[in-house]
């Protein structure tokens, strides 16, 4: 529950520089004011306060800029802010005070501007639904009920009416998701695949169709479909006049074959073929160390030792001489003895000085032989790239009848852009290939030359020169390439297309792809059947989700229905002409029409339907208005409502049935009522009625608009009589003191009334009421109290008095006297102060 | 996105229908991204699917 429980006002509308204070003691309070006394002012403050607006500007579209500085009272002196405040309890039993200044006033062209202050802070405009004062959609956000909003909706559109609702109504958490569900029929709609699209052209052939179709229905299994692939492969072979062999593969190399031989004889279709480019690693930083370092062992060596190294370890070699204790036989010269232990050991000794060259040269000659490889690989690879129509000599092109005026006849004028713009392309590739081909092919010859002749390396510097060349080259070859591969396409898919029809193959492309990848095949087969299905049930679940979404509407419709016929009946039961429904216009779902039962019999079974606008009369439509605003405020979770005199002063009937069964089920729903109204009647009625709930009574008056209105508290009725009396008693006209006179009696009565109520209260009738001594005079009243006023010996002595000096007033001869009529308001005050 | 307008939504659906999985899914995952906690529902409607097509295949 988050409730009203004081209310503070100044300078706001009617209200002026003096701030007024309204306490709300219970949840249930009703304000008095005559026409034009502020009752209005009131309302808007809350709707003010709530939503720093004032909804009858909205409402009144054409008149807006006639509510230029509204907002402030037009007596206030500049320098008195005008605000609304307010101190809500909050369920956990705590007050947080909201304020709201206004900043700047409406314009002729723009909005009125205010701060929110919470707890004296400033806070945004959400941090009110934090507070459980959440906002209804505009216009009519606030739960605030006056003259000029309660005939909104019979004045609206009826798709404005919609709006008023649509909390209640909302479904458009449904819409969206709706339209997500939507949207997944674009995420799963793809395209077939290229497999089975290539499947759907082979199936163009006229043997293999009966043995294709088939596979585009269902999928089988993956050796049904090798079988059947195969079927359509060997009478696609028969077909076109050769044997078709056994085994699938086998099949497959006749196929393409066949395919070759008859595109052939319409075009070398083979002319078009390429292969990707490898990648080409150049020579790693290790490959060049390598170099580096033979270059540099080698210095270390001399000429000759070098050249002798072979030839020591070959004599080393021989058996027994590396480890002879004894002169040998020179084994070269065959001098005798000649090879002593000590020429061994040098011989020795020399040897193992070569070592590390010795390793340096073979790790060279490894990491030469890798860059040659590499280069040639290279040189291969680009070369394989180009199509064969450019790796070919001329003479090959010529000889198979490859010729760009055949293309021209084959694909017609329209293709002409196409193939220039596939010659250019193969032009700026050619020169790409050319420069890339030569510097390779130079770079593999000096690779190769260092291989052959190591003694005459002196380093890797010529090699990184000659890469870094070869670097760029390469990469321009790769470019031109990328940029051909379109424009070939652009001409091989109709050249392809044409050949083939001209050549009967039609298909037959398609059909060996697919045998290739057959395994590819059926998956995609699988693919498509099922996202096929899915398509199928997601559209189905989209009309199960539309048929839903209107039942939910529906539903909601059916729960406004109830709630506001919940509170029709308790304002006007039992009527013949009632309120039937709330429900969407067929055909507009958006468009809320108000449908009147209207029925002959009591038990309305025999009710014709019609709108109320047509039928309903204007205290009809009042109530009507009344119970779609009670509906939709405690839908939406309205705590307080403040209603502006909801009842016509001419609907006694209905004034009644208000007092009593809206304001009894308002109460036991827990919602806070603040009822406005100029009615008297009501205002006593339900003075009386709630008493025991200690309703507020509360009394708005503007005796000056300069001072603004202002407000009394009506509980307190003796003390407002009080007030009156003490001002009438000041003047000096006799008959100012005789209606003193009168209004001091009425006090000491309501004195009176209201010690015997606290007294019956005291001892357990919780129903007593002022209303139990209705029609009681003084004289009457007077004895019963008495007894009760037992606090002084002179207390009941001080009400008799009050009693004689008031007995004058009555009679038209006898005026009392100013002195008189002061000392009886001045005792009374005391006995009002000592005893309630 | 209130909940309560898609159970009310759900109440409507037949059980275990794909619409019904769809906002069982939306109201389980009520602050996801449409996208992914819609999307994952097709999908694996869409596995279950592929296994049903072809019952000797492995999918």
């Amino acid at each position: 529950m988050c409730q009203i429980a004081k209310l503070e006002i100044q300078g706001f509308r009617a209200f002026g520089a003096k701030r007024q204070t309204l306490a709300f003691p219970s949840p249930l309070a009703a304000v008095w004011g005559a026409n034009s006394q502020g009752k209005t002012s009131l309302a808007e403050a809350i709707e003010f306060l709530l939503t720093g607006q004032i909804v009858r500007r909205a409402l009144m579209a054409s008149g807006q800029d006639e509510f230029a500085d509204a907002l402030r009272n037009a007596h206030v002196a500049g320098d008195v802010p005008t605000y609304v405040e307010a101190e809500f309890l909050l369920p956990d039993g705590a007050t947080r005070k909201v304020r709201r200044t206004l900043k700047s006033d409406y314009g002729k062209k723009q909005d009125c501007e205010s701060i929110l202050e919470i707890d004296g802070k400033a806070a945004p405009e959400n941090a009110l639904q934090a507070l459980g004062l959440g906002l209804s959609q505009p216009p009519l956000r606030a739960p605030v009920l006056a003259q000029h909003t309660l005939g909104y909706l019979f004045s609206a559109r009826p798709q404005e009416r919609a709006t008023y609702f649509k909390a209640l109504l909302e479904v458009h958490d449904l819409e969206t998701f709706r339209n997500e569900v939507a949207s997944l029929q674009d995420q799963i709609k793809q395209d077939a695949g290229p497999l089975v699209a290539k499947l759907e052209t082979a199936a163009t052939i006229a043997v293999a169709a009966p043995y294709l179709n088939p596979l585009l229905a269902k999928a089988p299994d993956a050796a049904a479909m090798r079988d059947t692939l195969s079927t359509a492969m060997g009478q696609v072979i028969l077909a076109g006049g050769s044997a078709a062999p056994d085994g699938y593969q086998e099949r497959l190399a006749a196929l393409e074959a066949l395919l070759g031989e008859k595109r052939a004889q319409t075009f070398p279709m083979k002319a078009f073929e390429r292969k990707p480019l490898p990648s080409w690693a150049a020579p790693s930083a290790e490959q060049y160390a390598k170099l580096e370092r033979y270059v540099a062992e080698r210095a270390k060596i001399d000429e000759e030792t070098r050249r002798l190294t072979k030839l020591f370890r070959e004599a080393l070699a021989i058996p027994g001489l590396k480890d002879a204790a004894d002169p040998l036989d020179c084994p070269l010269c065959a001098s005798p003895q000649s090879l002593t232990p000590e020429r061994i050991a040098y011989i020795a000794e020399k040897l193992a000085d070569t070592d590390e060259f010795r390793r340096a040269e073979a790790d060279a000659r490894a990491a030469l032989a890798q860059i040659e490889n590499a280069l040639g690989n290279l040189a291969k690879g680009l070369q394989e790239a180009l199509p064969l129509f450019l790796s070919s000599p001329s003479r090959f092109r010529r000889a198979r009848g490859f010729r760009v005026e055949r293309i021209h006849a084959l694909l017609g004028p329209g293709a002409a852009d196409d193939i220039s713009a596939w010659l250019r392309a193969a032009r700026t590739l050619a020169r790409s290939y050319g420069k890339a081909a030569r510097l390779a092919e130079q770079l593999n010859a000096l690779a190769a030359g260092h291989a052959a002749d190591l003694d005459q390396l002196t380093g890797a510097a010529a090699l990184k020169q000659g890469v870094l060349t070869l670097g760029p080259a390469v990469e321009d070859f790769a470019r031109a390439l990328a940029d051909y591969g379109p424009a070939q396409e652009a001409v091989l898919t109709p050249l392809t297309a044409q050949v083939d029809a001209a050549s009967e193959t039609t298909g037959w492309q398609e059909l060996i792809d697919i045998a290739r990848d057959d395994n590819g095949l059926g998956q995609a087969l699988i693919e498509r059947s099922a996202i096929a299905e899915l398509q199928k049930e997601l559209a189905q679940a989209l009309k199960q989700i539309d048929k839903g979404n209107e039942a939910v509407l529906d539903d909601k419709f059916a729960d406004l229905s109830n709630s506001v016929e919940t509170w029709w009946d308790l304002l006007r039961p039992g009527e013949l002409s009632f309120f039937s429904a709330v429900g969407p216009r067929p055909g507009a779902r958006r468009t809320i029409d108000f449908k009147a039962g209207l029925a002959a019999n009591a038990d309305r079974s025999d009710a014709k339907l019609r709108d109320v606008i047509a039928v309903f009369s204007q205290s009809q439509l009042h109530c009507l208005g009344l119970a779609l605003f009670l509906a939709r405020a405690l839908h939406e979770g309205a705590r307080f409502i403040v209603l502006d005199d909801p009842i016509l002063s001419s609907d006694e009937d209905y004034r009644a049935y208000f007092n009593t069964g809206v304001i009894e089920k308002l109460g036991a729903l827990g919602v806070q009522v603040i009822i406005l109204t100029q009615c008297q009647k009501t205002f006593k009625d339900l003075g009386q009625r709630y008493m025991h709930q200690n309703i507020g009574m509360l009394q708005i008056v503007l005796h000056n608009p300069a001072e603004g209105s202002s407000i009394t508290n009506s509980a307190d009725d003796l003390e407002a009589m009080l007030v009156k009396a003490d001002t009438l008693a000041r003047g000096a006209h006799p008959d100012l003191h005789k209606q003193a006179g009168s209004v001091i009696r009425d006090a000491a009565e309501r004195f009176c009334k209201e010690v015997l109520v606290a007294d019956s209260r005291a001892k357990g009738d919780k129903t007593a009421s002022i209303g139990d001594h209705d029609g009681k005079t003084l004289g009457q009243l007077s004895p019963l109290v008495e007894p009760l006023l037992a606090k002084d010996p002179s207390h009941p002595g001080k009400l008799r008095t009050i009693g004689g000096a008031v007995n004058p007033a009555k009679h038209d001869d006898a005026v009392p006297a100013g002195g008189v009529l002061k000392v009886a308001i001045g005792d009374l005050r005391y006995l009002k102060k000592t005893y309630l | 996105m209130s909940a309560s307008n898609l159970q009310r939504l759900l109440a409507h659906l037949k059980p275990e229908s794909l619409a019904a999985r769809l906002v069982a899914a939306r109201i389980d995952n009520e602050g996801g991204e449409p996208k992914e906690v819609l999307g994952s529902i097709i999908n694996a409607r869409l596995h279950e699917l592929k296994r049903k097509h072809v019952p000797n295949r492995e999918t």
